[in-house]
């Protein structure tokens, strides 16, 4: 599903060129499960951003289901990235001017889904993720394991292909953290691929695979180097549809 | 507890969703935008909200913006659509006549009375032609009496009943066939209906009115009204409060329709035929122009080269038009492009606040954007996102701007003396421009902000790195500087107009204007122009009337009248000088104070000055060709009475119209015929007192005439009207900019502030003193007024001078003007820095520091 070859990221100015990533070559199958850890300042953030198509590599080649990414237009990486991939953040990053309603409903409508289908999405996580009793509350009115709860409904109800979490746990206490791993597990479970960065050991053993960044440098990960055959034809339940 | 969630979660439903529904739904970008536009229309508000000083001054600044620009429009679509709301105006023509002779070319606005029956019965090719003549001699102030209601009407007509087949004057009562069919009647228009029946119908009652047929005294005499018709609007040249029957005037004017000699003014419309060409039609009006030429030969005795018609459009008359017999003043295109451009520049002020605030403020929208991006928004949705806001702001601008638009129309219309009314808005054109208004204002002002927005990087933004806020610098920086530029141009220019207004006011006029009383004669002026020396002693009886004069006009009223005078004792208009008439009486020198030069003023003593003598002023004697010592003694004689008189006497310059131009030639003549107008001078300290015997006085002599009179300085402040519009407009329009301008700057500063409140708090810890802080913050700004400054005084100082130019007296705007002015900019523009400077740096620091 993901394939990167030789990318690296640096910052340069009129002196210096810095390092953040250098030539990591990486592959993720679909369904998979992968950690990445790394002392701060290692470049896992960066790494998650050029995977979410937030942010270019200088160098390297990423293919994203086949589809070159490095050679796409904005408007083209924008398209590939509000069908395929949804987001978690560290510090949940709620948009503080609208309820949990239409935090949930923004990106359906950036990807155009029909008003009727909306709602019934909306509602449907609303209902699944237990906070239905908090739809017209604002960000600033939850606490920080609700806001996150908001956070994941809002990455999974478009039904990406891929998720990407930076240190979701890091601003919650330990029962709310399993809690979101937990769901991250079933999720997965279910066919949906994950990479996450986590600072905690017990986190990433919830993985598949753990890749260590240090420097920049990608270090093999210990734990068991690629998925299993089972996980390759376990695979998703349901067929997501390309596009609308 | 997590379980049950998780699972319902995987097993989270698909919709529907066929392969066809993403081209369907590409082909309706439109309505997503709308559902997008909706979804951000909540955060719109509530961010607007959380900085609602902000959001005031942007609404505020808008909305002045907004409505000076409404009243501007309903100004300029009033003057350009002048007369174009009647039905196939293309094919109406008022016709107009060109007479050359030795004097020189003179163009009036009328003809005369055979014209239309001879265009009718002789020559075709129009549909109608119909005759609109004004009273003949009373025309602006006709009595009209009901009982006890008692008006002078200036807007009278007698009228052929064809009119109404060609201007658009809809009947509400009574009808256009049958109304002004009869001698002595009358349509009249709603209003007038309700100032004389105050809610009973007027059908079939009468009005008493008197009327001037230049037959030697005036006819009063009962009109039944026949007709009520809706009220003139501004926009038409020919406006009525009543129409008489031309059977009525052709009663005691039996020659109006056979004599082509006949002077008085006659306005002739034409409807022409269907495609009749109106050059081809001019050429057969040519044998009539003849006919003129010929019985004005017989008539004065002097040749008249050529005379000619021509037709001038209907639609075309406002703007295009300004015949010294025109019915209404010419528009004047000069003010449309002023008045336009002074709400060009408040809208300029304005927009600027709105863009410079929304690009401060977007740093707070940072984050939205980055979240945004992430969620899958393109930048095109961003752009649209607050291009949507900007017009939903400029929306509630729009009705801010409502709000206040009545006052402002209300002010507008004392000030240039238009009749506009909100009615107005309702026209097509009206809507469309402001349709045009909105969207140009709504996405060039939100354009700026939007693109800045929409430009924030998510990774940059997430990873809580510094908002590329300062993007906007530069651009910022540029539209304050532009804004006040703006401001201390206009500020320059309001005070030169003021200060030559001042000069031009205080200058010695030559005469006494200060305590005069004028009455106006507008009825029984056969009586007083025989009584008037008896009538001029009853008046000196009353208490605190010093003296009192009689005279055919008295300062600051403008008159075409003049006298062509040959010199020796027979006129031809040759050879003749053409000078501005007063007729006076023996009094009328020593009234107003006027200082004598040369000879002596007129003398009742001397017995013959009445048949006798002129006396000029110093233009006058120029104008004569001699100085005002060889004037003296020389015989001239008057085109208007045909008598030969000597000048006795030369006064000293006096500027009956002002000072905007050099003392016009005068000539002063004792002639009962023209006289019109009574002036008395008042004791200061007993006003009241004067002004009762006054009216007794005028109640023995004019019984049911209205007592009208008022005090000559007031009215004389009208020759200056144009000037002073020009100042109030200006004033205003510099007060709203320099509010808006500060206002902007004070909410940008403001917010400034509150996003280095930390760093200050900061410097303050480390010992920095509230002066040494308000400086740090200020600095920029001084730069940039002072840049303002610079390109805006020698703008201004071009502009001042041209305009200056136009006066013969004026003043030379020094260097004290634009220094002040500047400063005074400067002095505000600072105050809206220190004073938000000296409250931050006031704050304890320790609570800024805390509150993070
Ligand atoms: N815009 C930038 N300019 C310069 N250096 C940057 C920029 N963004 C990130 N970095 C640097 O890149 C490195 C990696 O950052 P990041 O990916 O956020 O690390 P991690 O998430 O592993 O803590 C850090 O040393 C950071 O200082
Ligand atoms: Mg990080």
């Amino acid at each position: 599903m993901i394939r990167l070859r030789g990318i690296t990221k640096y910052y340069a100015n009129a002196f210096v060129k810095t390092f953040v990533l250098r030539n990591i070559d990486l592959d993720v199958k679909e369904g998979e499960f992968l950690t990445i850890m790394g002392p701060s300042g290692a470049g896992k953030s960066t790494l998650l951003y050029i995977l979410g198509m937030l942010d270019e590599a200088c160098e390297g080649e990423y293919f994203f289901c086949g589809q070159a990414v490095h050679e796409l237009n904005e408007k083209k990486r924008t398209q590939l990235h509000q069908q395929d991939i949804g987001f978690v953040f560290q510090s949940y990053h709620l948009i503080d001017e609208l309820t949990v309603y239409e935090n949930l409903e923004t990106p359906l409508l950036y990807k155009k889904v029909k008003p009727d289908e909306r709602k019934s999405l909306v509602a449907d996580a609303l209902d699944r993720f237990h906070i239905v009793a908090k739809k017209d509350l604002f960000p600033s009115q939850l606490s920080g394991g609700q806001q996150q709860l908001v956070a994941v409904a809002r990455a999974v109800i478009i039904q990406p292909k891929l998720i990407l979490a930076d240190e979701p746990t890091g601003n919650l206490n330990s029962q709310q953290g399993e809690e979101i791993m937990e769901l991250f597990k079933k999720l997965n479970a279910k066919g949906t691929t994950i990479i996450q960065v986590t600072h905690s050991e017990r986190n990433a053993s919830y993985s598949d695979r753990v890749i260590h960044l240090l420097d920049g440098w990608m270090i093999n990960g210990e734990k068991s180097a690629l998925p299993g055959e089972h996980r390759e034809s376990g695979k998703r339940k349901k067929k997501y549809p390309e596009g609308t | 507890m997590m379980n049950r969630e998780t699972e319902d979660l995987a097993n989270g439903r698909t919709g529907p969703r066929s392969p066809g529904s993403r081209l369907a739904s590409l082909g309706r970008r439109g309505y997503w935008k709308l559902l997008m536009l909706k979804n951000t229309l909540g955060i719109t508000l509530r961010s607007l909200m959380k900085n609602k000083g902000i959001f005031l001054i942007k609404v505020f600044g808008l909305a002045a913006g907004i409505a000076c620009s409404m009243v501007v429009i309903l100004y300029v679509v009033n003057e350009l659509t002048y007369d174009t709301y009647h039905p196939d105006h293309e094919r109406i023509f008022r016709i107009a006549c060109r007479r050359v002779h030795d004097g020189g070319e003179f163009t009036i606005a009328s003809t005369q009375g055979p014209l239309a029956a001879a265009i009718k019965e002789q020559i075709g090719q129009t549909e109608t032609v119909a005759r609109m003549i004004p009273p003949l001699e009373n025309a602006k102030h006709v009595l009209v009496t009901r009982g006890e209601r008692r008006f002078f009407e200036k807007r009278v007509w007698f009228a052929d009943p064809d009119i109404f087949s060609i201007l658009s004057i809809p009947f509400v009562e009574g009808n256009a066939r049958d109304a002004l069919a009869r001698p002595r009647t009358a349509v009249i228009s709603e209003s007038t209906a309700r100032k004389y029946f105050a809610g009973l119908p007027p059908l079939g009652r009468r009005l008493t009115i008197e009327l001037d047929y230049d037959t030697g005294a005036a006819v009063t005499e009962d009109f039944e009204v026949t007709g009520v018709v809706r009220d003139a609007p501004a926009n038409t040249h020919l406006k009525y409060d009543m129409l008489l029957s031309m059977a009525t005037l052709l009663a005691y004017v039996p020659t109006l329709n056979q004599d082509w000699g006949e002077y008085h003014p006659k306005y002739t419309y034409v409807k022409l035929r269907r495609h009749v060409k109106p050059s081809a039609f001019t050429k057969l009006l040519r044998p009539y122009a003849e006919r003129i030429r010929q019985a004005f030969a017989r008539r004065a005795g002097s040749p008249m080269h050529k005379l000619d018609f021509f037709l001038q459009p209907l639609a075309s008359l406002h703007m295009g038009s300004n015949l010294p017999d025109e019915i209404e003043p010419a528009g004047n295109i000069l003010y449309v492009y002023i008045y336009s451009f002074a709400a060009l520049l408040i809208l300029l002020i304005g927009a600027t606040n709105f863009v410079n605030l929304s690009a401060t403020l977007s740093t707070t929208r940072s984050r939205e954007v980055g979240i945004r991006k992430t969620l899958g928004g393109s930048r095109g949705d961003l752009v649209w996102q607050f291009l949507g806001e900007s017009l939903v702001i400029t929306l509630i601008a729009f009705l801010a701007a409502f709000a206040f638009l009545s006052l402002l129309l209300r002010f507008f219309n004392r000030m240039a003396g238009t009749a506009i009314d909100l009615q107005a808005l309702g026209q097509p054109l009206v809507l469309a421009m402001l349709l045009v208004l909105f969207l140009l204002l709504g996405i060039s002002a939100g354009l700026y902000p939007a693109l800045v927005l929409s430009r924030f990087q998510p990774v940059s933004v997430l990873k809580n790195q510094a908002t590329p806020g300062t993007i906007g610098h530069a651009v910022q920086r540029l539209l304050i500087l532009g804004q006040f530029a703006i401001a201390i141009f206009l500020v320059v220019c309001t005070l030169v107009v003021f200060r030559q207004l001042t000069f031009i006011k205080g200058k010695a006029l030559g005469f006494d204007r200060e305590q005069k009383l004028i009455l106006e004669i507008k009825s029984n002026q056969s009586y007083f122009r025989r009584n008037y020396e008896a009538i001029k002693s009853d008046f000196l009886k009353a208490p605190g009337i010093g003296a009192a004069s009689v005279s055919s006009l008295v300062p600051g009223e403008t008159s075409g009248g003049g006298y062509s005078l040959q010199k020796g004792s027979s006129f031809s208009i040759l050879n003749s000088k053409r000078l501005k008439v007063i007729t006076v009486d023996h009094d009328f020198i020593p009234t107003y104070g006027i200082r004598m030069t040369a000879g002596r003023a007129f003398q009742k003593a001397s017995g013959n000055d009445e048949q006798g003598a002129y006396i000029v002023n110093e233009a006058g004697a120029r104008e004569l060709g001699l100085t005002p010592e060889r004037v003296l003694g020389t015989q001239w004689t008057s085109h208007y009475h045909r008598k030969t008189k000597t000048i006795v006497g030369v006064t000293a310059d006096f500027h009956f119209l002002g000072m905007k131009d050099e003392a016009a030639p005068l000539v002063l003549d004792i002639e009962k015929s023209l006289l019109r107008v009574m002036t008395l001078s008042l004791d200061a300290r007993r006003v009241s007192q004067a002004l009762a015997a006054v009216k007794e006085t005028w109640r023995r002599h004019f019984p049911g005439v209205p007592f009208e009179y008022y005090f000559l300085d007031e009215a004389f402040g009208r020759v200056y009207q144009y000037e002073e519009r020009m100042g109030n407009l200006l004033g205003l329009v510099s007060g709203l900019g320099i509010a808006i301008a500060f206002l902007g700057l004070y909410g940008m500063i403001a917010f400034t502030m509150r996003m280095r409140r930390k760093e200050i708090g900061i410097r303050r810890v480390l010992g920095a003193t509230a002066t040494s802080i308000a400086l740090l913050l200020t600095r920029q700004f001084v730069s940039l007024v002072f840049l303002a400054g610079f390109l805006a005084v020698p703008l201004a100082w071009m502009a001042t001078i041209l305009w200056l130019q136009g006066f013969a007296y004026r003043i030379q705007p020094g260097f004290a003007v634009f220094a002040f002015a500047f400063l005074a900019t400067f002095a505000i523009a600072m105050s809206a820095v220190l004073l938000q400077a000296l409250r931050s740096a006031r704050d304890n620091p320790v609570d800024a520091l805390r509150s993070e």
